[in-house]
């Protein structure tokens, strides 16, 4: 019956009956979530889950054949990670980033979840699954709902640059571009330009015009009857109620290093979240669907993923928040075992996720696949392999995920946005 | 004030006469709730809670599946295919009592294991109850619909000023208005608006919110780059020719090409041809540039390279980039849209994709599938191991026996759009429009017309089509028709079957139209999907209310043009600008430029959808937006005559509210200026005046006490000045407004600030 009574607010409107409906000053002080989504894909065996090539599937001129995992290395180079012995990597380069980089470096912070069964090789599905929990539609991403409970009154509560970002109204999702020039001028709106003394309005002039604005707002909300309108004019509301805050932004927003996409868009972030306004981000990488030569374009495409990462690590440190920030990598599926006519490869619906950050043990691999990539069943207590076991979904990975981010148990999840109650409880991230 | 759709003739007949006023509500022939799906209650029970159980049955118990050969066969489409289906699974349960259930739950052997659990198997239980007189059938057990009469919806004349904003980007005239009485007086009107440049510019807009084609204007990547040199050797003619106009040759041939499928729906539209053309088209559209890289001399039109040394005013003049001509190309057999340079790179394919990116796009856009949409149910990855997966397992096949065969009727196309016939050879297949139909031999080298000319003999092709112009009109998507496990059922169901009622009655009046476009919109319009503004009391439906009417941000494509409407100034980069044709300079307009992206629209590139809730960044540009719109466009409308003002007909520039005429004359425009930003029409003591009243009398008394005391300059803001006439001729002294000692201009556009960002203002709404 709660589920029907929230309805009555609509599905638009979902944290509208929960949320302030003004702006707070800023009080986060909980963790940034960075999510990164490989968009279109990624083939974990060419990363975090190695196979290789076997002597075996090599021809008679030396090249491994169609049926290799890998073409581009042999089984007996796969790598181990310098600081975390229980990891192992494809050794390869891509966009002139070793991954040896990013495994060495981060190796002890860093927990795999191998031989995720992802249950669909659909891309929208996919996408959905892995940020939302549930195959089917309806639910926001996990990045909005943490920004949900967390800040809802932020007006960059939630930043995103695409991937799965739905937010069903729980939060009001802001894509922020990579122009800190405009956000200026858009946080000193009334001003001629942000480091001019003149004002369009004087002081007593925008008082009345704020105050005329906001008694008009209340005589439309009396009048409206459709929620899909009033749930438009709440938003509204909010939206105009934190506006100001934009300038805390501007203060926090340090000079670019570098052009890569990752990074451009999570370090706008940090700045938010260093004002106190951002508890989460959604960070769309890249062209993953590897049909046609997969190896060359998983290298390019998961280095410039790396490197973006390693450079928003940097700049959490330069921030002074690097203990702070949750790492997610992720994406809509895996790819096939073995090679397509067009030295690619398909999709597959057993893939991996990556994360680092606080109340992450890390150094770790959870979860497996055997050797043509098939996801291993694991004890759902020891998550060690078992054949009696189950198999890792994304909808236990979320479940993990909304008890780390400490949300389980928030009335807009237990009611509106619950998991399905066979979801097994997995011990994932300690 | 609300309006009521009464559907019952006589009880309507009856009604106006006891209220003696005309029939300004009555849609013609709008369908009620007497339209809904009524009949037995078995029969709507199965309709409303069985029917869509049987979608996971269908991939064996069809007559293609591996349970064909049982006494269960359903039909397909199971959407479509309600009474015959309802007539077998009767006949079944006759025969066979309640195995249905057993089997399918897996209690008794079942070959395709559990299928029926939770809410599927319970909704089965009591259907089989209900047929073989167990249980009895009640209406409790199916909700029901709800008549069109308990929705209210806008009056003929708010719902006149929506659309022609909506259509135009402009207010409707007085003598519009005047000539509304009843919903169905506006339809010569809503076919004068289909006429317009803003109409066209709002359909290029909905049209690429869906085949994202504009990807190739602004030169991202020269489409004509996109043909292939060896079939069209003269793709980059330009470049032989020495020219100081190249550049602009360039992107109009660009232009013309890139915009080949957006171009012949709009050209079908315009030409009142049947809107199937757009797919059936043997024909591609060219201008002047773009028919030279066709090789398409057509005297008059075909540019001249004589006329390669002419100004770019003289040459754009001679050659008109928007003039459109029709060309057949020899060995290409057109098929509209599907067969443009465009398309077919905007869905490319791949030697392993074979087409089904195609397929899948065809299939959501022309044929209401969406097979994506067919993922969303679980597979496991042991079981698609085999090579023939993909045409046996049943995970695969619920999406692949949909796909491939319409993806095989690319076949002559390459991966780049190039026409090879025989181009794929043996297609994994046979080409059709499905497993059954098949396409005929003789058609192998011209499959995608045969396509087309399929998909727009399908009923499919009508009701996506309405589906497109819904979306285009309202922002949202149709609804879909629930799963039978999705939470509150029926209230989705009851939401749902109300809307299709409408998109079903459209699509009638839109194939009976001779699949004329236009009808669609002008029956969406006067739909109360479009009008709505509130239900009866006792209709109690959260997904239909939030569905139902407007409630959307307007794009920014759109609130530029609607800014330049009300303001007759352009929100611009060049802010400085007092002349008109550098203010109608595109480039420039902030809403189209900076700050497109960050105000929820797309660049057709990376950002392939809209986004339609606002967030802090969106609002302080909507702040933004009406502080720099109340500075100098406020100021410079003093400058003409009050009969041809935009804002101030009714005020002179420092008409002071001192006295009892100048206060009636200042709520007199405040009034005029209700109407003509916002669209209300209020008496002049209606509070909304006394209000807005207020803010400009508080504005006005404060800062004439500044001014006074000297905190405040008497002179306005050099950027709100207004030194040289609109036409950049030197203005006299006297005619220059640089001075505001009464503080009455800027107290307008105080006023002028606030109801530039009204809700009213920057969203499409129904709030009367």
């Amino acid at each position: 019956m709660l589920r029907r009574n929230f309805l009555k607010y609509t599905s638009a409107v979902a944290a509208m009956v929960l949320i302030p409906t003004e702006s707070m000053a800023a009080t986060y002080t909980g963790p940034l979530w960075i999510f990164v989504q490989a968009s279109g894909g990624w083939d974990p065996t060419s990363f975090c889950d190695p196979k290789g090539f076997l002597p075996s599937e090599v021809d008679g001129n030396g090249n491994p054949t169609n049926n290799a995992m890998n073409k581009s290395y042999a089984a007996d180079t796969i790598a181990t990670s310098t600081t975390a012995p229980a990891i192992k990597y494809a050794p390869l380069t891509g966009s002139g980033y070793d991954f040896a980089t990013f495994f060495d470096t981060y190796g002890k912070e860093l927990l795999i979840v191998n031989g995720i069964d992802t249950q669909t090789n659909g891309h929208s599905a996919g996408k959905r699954y892995v940020m939302s929990g549930r195959l089917a539609e309806g639910y926001p991403a996990i990045s909005a709902l943490i920004a949900g409970v967390s800040i809802p009154s932020s007006p960059l509560a939630f930043i995103t640059s695409g991937g799965y970002d739905e937010t069903e109204g729980v939060v009001a999702g802001t894509r922020l571009g990579d122009t800190t020039n405009t956000i200026e001028e858009l946080a000193f709106s009334n001003k001629l330009s942000p480091t001019s003394s003149s004002v369009y309005e004087t002081n007593a002039t925008r008082s009345h015009v704020q105050k005329a604005q906001t008694a008009r707002l209340e005589r439309l909300m009396q009048k409206e009857n459709m929620a899909g309108a009033k749930a438009k004019l709440q938003e509204y509301k909010l939206a105009h109620s934190g506006s100001n805050e934009l300038k805390k932004l501007i203060d926090n927003i340090k000079p670019e290093l570098d052009n890569n996409r990752v990074y451009s868009q999570g370090r706008l972030a940090m700045a938010g979240y260093k004002a106190g306004l951002t508890s989460s981000v959604n960070i769309s990488s890249g062209s993953f669907d590897t049909h046609s030569q997969n190896d060359t374009n998983q290298a390019r495409e998961l280095g410039r993923l790396f490197k973006g990462i390693d450079l928003l690590k940097q700049e959490a440190i330069d921030q002074g928040i690097a203990k702070r920030v949750i790492f997610v990598v992720c994406s809509d599926f895996g790819r096939t075992p073995g090679y397509n006519r067009n030295n690619g490869k398909d999709h597959w619906s057993v893939t991996s996720m990556m994360f680092m950050g606080p109340g992450i043990r890390g150094g770790r691999v959870v979860g497996s696949t055997n050797s043509r990539h098939l996801a291993d069943k694991v004890n759902p207590k020891t998550l060690k392999k078992d054949i009696n076991g189950i198999k890792i979904t994304y909808a236990h990975v979320n479940k993990a995920m909304r008890k780390l981010a400490g949300i389980e148990n928030e009335k807009l999840l237990t009611q509106y946005y619950p998991l399905d109650g066979t979801i097994e409880d997995l011990d994932i991230f300690a | 004030m609300y309006k009521v759709i009464f559907s019952n003739s006589l009880i309507m007949a009856s009604l106006l006469m006891y209220l003696g006023c005309s029939s300004d509500f009555i849609p013609n022939g709008i369908p009620d709730g007497a339209d809904a799906p009524s009949g037995e209650c078995v029969q709507d029970y199965f309709n409303s809670e069985v029917s869509s159980v049987l979608t996971t049955c269908v991939s064996c118990h069809s007559d293609k599946g591996s349970a064909k050969g049982t006494n269960l066969v359903f039909k397909e489409p199971i959407a479509s295919s309600k009474n015959e289906n309802f007539a077998i699974l009767k006949t079944y349960i006759e025969a066979e009592g309640d195995k249905v259930v057993t089997k399918g739950a897996n209690e008794e052997a079942h070959n395709g294991g559990t299928q029926l659990s939770g809410n599927s198997k319970v909704a089965m239980q009591l259907f089989v109850n209900y047929v073989n007189g167990k249980q009895e059938c009640s209406s409790a057990s199916v909700k029901s619909s709800i008549a069109t009469s308990q929705v209210h919806v806008l009056s003929a004349e708010a719902t006149l000023r929506s659309a022609a904003f909506k259509l135009t980007g402009n207010a409707p005239t007085e003598v519009e208005l005047a000539s509304v009485k009843s919903i169905d007086d506006l339809d010569p009107i809503l076919y004068d608006y289909m006429e317009t440049e803003g109409f066209k510019s709002w359909l290029k807009e909905s049209f690429n919110d869906f085949l994202l084609t504009d990807f190739y204007l602004d030169r991202r990547e020269n489409a004509e780059d996109l043909l292939n040199d060896e079939d069209f050797p003269s793709r980059r003619w330009y470049t032989d020719l020495e020219s100081i106009s190249e550049s602009t040759i360039r992107a109009n041939t660009n232009y013309a090409i890139a915009r080949e499928p957006i171009n012949l729906m709009l050209h079908v539209i315009e030409n009142n041809r049947p809107y199937s053309e757009i797919l059936t088209a043997d024909y591609v559209l060219v201008n002047p540039y773009s028919a030279r890289v066709y090789d398409a001399d057509i005297n008059g039109f075909t540019f001249d390279v004589g006329d390669f040394n002419l100004t770019e005013e003289a040459m754009e003049a001679k050659y008109d980039r928007e003039a459109l001509r029709e060309v057949k190309l020899p060995n290409i057999p057109h098929a509209g849209l599907l067969s443009t340079i465009a398309f077919l790179n905007r869905f490319p394919s791949t030697p392993t994709n074979l087409d089904r990116h195609r397929s899948a796009k065809v299939q959501l856009f022309f044929l209401d599938t969406d097979i994506l949409g067919l993922a969303n149910r679980p597979i496991n990855s042991s079981e698609v191991v085999s090579d023939s997966a993909t045409w046996t397992n049943p995970n695969c096949t619920i999406c692949h026996n949909i796909m491939e065969p319409i993806a095989s009727t690319f076949k002559n196309w390459d991966e780049e759009g190039r026409y090879i016939a025989g181009f794929r050879g043996d297609a994994v297949q046979v080409p059709g429009m499905s497993i059954e139909k098949r396409a005929p031999n003789d058609a192998s080298e011209h499959l995608l017309q045969w396509l087309a000319g399929e998909i727009t003999k399908d009923d499919r092709f009508a009701v996506s089509s309405v589906k497109m112009f819904l979306k285009a009109l309202t922002g949202r998507d149709a609804m879909k028709e629930p799963e039978a496990d999705a939470d509150d059922y029926l209230t989705k169901l009851q939401a749902y079957n109300f809307e299709n009622k409408f998109i079903t009655f459209t699509k009638e009046k839109f194939i009976a139209s001779n699949y004329n476009a236009k009808m669609i919109i002008k029956e969406i319009i006067k739909s109360p999907l479009y009008r709505a503004t509130g239900f009866d009391n006792g209709v109690d439906n959260a997904i239909l209310s939030s569905h139902l009417g407007q409630a959307h941000l307007i794009t920014p494509e759109a609130l530029n043009r609607k800014i330049y409407s009300v303001m007759g100034y352009y929100w611009s980069s060049r802010r400085y600008d007092t002349n008109q044709n550098e203010n109608n300079n595109s480039s420039d307009h902030r809403l189209l430029d900076e700050f497109k992206t960050l105000y929820g629209g797309m660049d057709s590139v990376n950002i392939t959808s809209r986004k339609d809730d606002l967030n802090g960044i969106m609002a302080n540009i909507q702040t933004r937006m009406a502080l720099q719109m109340g500075c100098f466009p406020t100021t410079r409308d003093f400058y003409f005559a009050p009969d041809k003002r935009k804002l101030f007909p009714y005020v002179t520039k420092d008409l002071k509210p001192l006295d009892a005429y100048s206060i009636e004359k200042i709520k007199k425009n405040i009034q005029y200026l209700h109407s003509h930003i916002l669209g209300e029409s209020l008496p002049i003591d209606d509070p909304e005046i006394e209000a807005t009243y207020k803010l400009f009398l508080d504005t006005y008394t404060d800062g004439r006490v500044a001014v006074l005391s000297g905190d405040e300059s008497e002179y306005l803001l050099n950027e709100c000045r207004l030194d040289v006439a609109p036409d950049e001729s030197a203005l006299e002294p006297s005619k220059q407004i640089r001075k505001d000692e009464y503080y009455v201009i800027r107290s307008w556009s105080a006023v002028i600030t606030y109801l530039l960002s009204d809700f009213k203002f920057v969203y499409e709404n129904n709030v009367e």
